[in-house]
């Protein structure tokens, strides 16, 4: 008997109030592996990572992981799944009244039984791995933008996620940021063994971390097509999708 | 060579020698929480203390980052005591998380200064406060430059939307400001009536209550009503586009947000000011004539005989002025924590909190010059 995928979509139909957003979607992601969801602007990539994360209730289909379904059983049943889950939005989304570090251990303290000093010390560890010792008293109002998305992937790492959901990370980073943030995602993949599953428009970074893509197509409205980035830049049988990986080229 | 091990123990510790080993096994995990580390404490501190520690990592199952915590600790201890510390034996994604936590341990930000003398916190504040004073004297200047611009119609092409500005500020407060003036009116009336009845002067409570009104009730309950609606929404608006960049975008086509933005609305808030406080005022004096007549059973025709008696001009005039003022008050402060808000994810908050405070004290402050003002001029 083989094992269940780690991430499985079946006929997955994502709405927004009744628009229907995305249809037929149906995909794995092996544990271990960086799946990157890409497409245009408004082809529902957001929209797929809130059905995934258990924030939005699809119209139609299921979302699975390890053969487990995240619609099917109760709400307690989806919080507990939650907790395999680290998702970082797009621009951090961190509480703005609390500092950095209280950021990162409200998570750790609301998900560990750990003493509060273990609690700080594993939130300032996590920040340092993002770069931002020395800021874990500021406040998110008080640092710019890349800061505010870093301390959003410390707190989105800081229970080492068995699956992490990453949007947009590199939106509004420098490329030295960005291609930081990659090797932090490959470090996450390979030190820890996470399972990252990152939604994103940008190229440079689908190239350099993503073992495997989906492409959402904003006019079928479903996923047009799958496989390595680079292999579907210069292979894909769609012209958008080639034109799309090749940054705009046809 | 001395070994502790406790059963089930994620972290044992040996000593040999000069040299005390930190075995590691089994599986780390954060949801099961950190093993204790009391007897490795006590091996750092022992007499004679170890002059090396090595890390054993052989009996190692699976870890996450409360070994990256734990080994990040030993590190620390170490170089605290001056030990030398041999880490080949942890697993290599383990040392190259904790290289990238010391990696990017730069002091980005200086050491904490210490508490600063009471004479330098006075003296910041001071300058603070002029700093702010200025600002708010230059914000006049510049809201009172953009006005004349807009009276003189040199910023008509910009189509500022100045009709919607006066329907909001006007119509859009005529609700809230109906139930407000009208129960204010009837509360004061039964308050005058109970007390005055106690002196024999019972009928003198309708021309208190009607200048009381005219004077001073209807004005007040404007301002707090326009401070409350329409200073919140100023400043909410205009922070939003001040974090969007709009106001930015603005400057850049060579549009003073003074003109677009603060003129039109304050003009708006002065100019239906004294119309609210008419309708404050009319809603008012039928409250108090309500709960005059129908509570405390003073007839209707001497109701109204004795409150047309205080019903002058020179009353309704100092409660206009008022209104004016109260609208301009309201407006300037709703504008400039709007544009002053800065850019951070809650400034739009605390813009509208600030602007509805300031608004609030704005009025009472002003309505408290104007009143003794009044006094003075003998209006």
């Amino acid at each position: 008997m083989t094992e269940a995928p780690l991430i499985e979509i079946r006929g997955l139909v994502l709405t927004r109030g009744s628009v229907v957003v995305q249809r037929g979607l149906a995909f794995t992601v092996d544990r271990g592996r960086v799946f990157a969801i890409t497409g245009q602007d408004g082809s529902g990539k957001r929209t797929l990572l809130r059905h995934m994360v258990g924030l939005d209730r699809p119209a139609q289909g299921e979302v699975l992981y390890s053969g487990e379904s995240l619609w099917g059983g109760t709400e307690e049943d989806r919080e507990r799944l939650k907790t395999r889950f680290g998702v970082l939005f797009a621009g951090g989304a961190l509480l703005s009244t609390k500092s950095l570090l209280e950021n990162v251990a409200l998570h750790i303290r609301l998900h560990t039984s750990l003493a509060e000093e273990d609690v700080l010390d594993l939130a300032r560890l996590k920040l340092a791995l993002v770069g931002l010792a020395g800021f874990e008293h500021h406040h998110p109002s008080e640092v710019d933008a890349s800061r505010r998305a870093w301390a959003g992937l410390a707190r989105a790492t800081a229970l080492d996620p068995e699956i992490l959901f990453l949007e947009e990370p590199t939106a509004r980073l420098d490329p030295l940021a960005a291609r930081r943030v990659d090797d932090v995602v490959r470090r996450l993949r390979d030190d820890l063994g996470a399972t990252v599953v990152l939604v994103s428009s940008d190229l440079a970074s689908l190239f350099s971390v993503a073992d495997e893509a989906i492409f959402l197509d904003s006019e079928s409205k479903t996923m047009t097509a799958r496989g390595n980035p680079a292999h579907l830049r210069d292979h894909s049988p769609d012209p958008t999708v080639r034109a799309f990986l090749g940054g705009g080229q046809p | 060579m001395n070994a502790t091990v406790l059963p089930g123990s994620r972290l044992s510790v040996s000593r040999e020698g000069d040299l005390l080993a930190v075995g590691l096994r089994g599986t780390w995990s954060l949801r099961e929480g950190l093993p204790p580390a009391s007897d490795l404490d006590c091996a750092l501190r022992a007499s004679p203390p170890p002059r090396r520690v090595r890390v054993e990592g052989d009996a190692l199952e699976r870890w996450d980052s409360s070994l990256v915590l734990v080994l990040g600790r030993i590190q620390k201890a170490c170089e605290d005591r001056g030990l030398e510390l041999d880490l080949a034996g942890a697993p290599p994604g383990a040392l190259r998380l904790l290289e990238m936590a010391r990696g990017t341990v730069v002091p980005l930000v200086g050491p904490r200064r210490e508490a600063p003398p009471l004479t330098e916190v006075i003296g910041l504040r001071a300058i603070g406060w002029a700093e702010s004073l200025g600002d708010k004297l230059d914000f006049l200047g510049s809201t009172s430059l953009a006005l004349g611009r807009m009276l003189v119609g040199r910023t008509r092409r910009l189509g500022l939307g100045f009709p919607l500005a006066l329907q909001d500020a006007g119509v859009g407060t005529l609700p809230i400001l109906a139930f407000i003036a009208f129960a204010s009116g009837g509360i004061l009336s039964l308050l005058a009536l109970q007390q005055l009845d106690k002196l024999g002067g019972a009928l003198l409570a309708p021309n208190l209550v009607a200048i009381v009104i005219l004077r001073e009730l209807g004005a007040l309950t404007t301002g707090i009503a326009l401070a409350g609606r329409l200073g919140s929404v100023n400043a909410a608006e205009l922070a939003t586009m001040v974090v969007g960049e709009e106001t930015d975008a603005l400057r850049v086509i060579g549009v003073d947000p003074f003109d677009l933005l603060v003129a039109p609305r304050v003009l708006a808030l002065a100019l239906m000011g004294p119309l609210l406080v008419l309708y404050a005022n009319a809603l008012g004096l039928l409250g108090s004539l309500a709960v005059g007549v129908g509570l405390m059973d003073v007839p209707a025709a001497v109701y109204i005989e004795r409150t047309a008696a205080a019903l002058t001009l020179k009353h309704a005039i100092a409660g206009l002025v008022k209104g004016v003022a109260f609208g301009f008050v309201v407006g300037m402060a709703g504008c400039y924590y709007g544009l002053r808000s800065g850019r951070s994810p809650g400034a739009v908050g605390k813009a509208v909190q600030a602007a509805v405070v300031t608004a609030v004290l704005g009025v009472v402050v002003a309505d408290t010059v104007l009143t003794l003002f009044f006094k003075r001029v003998r209006l």
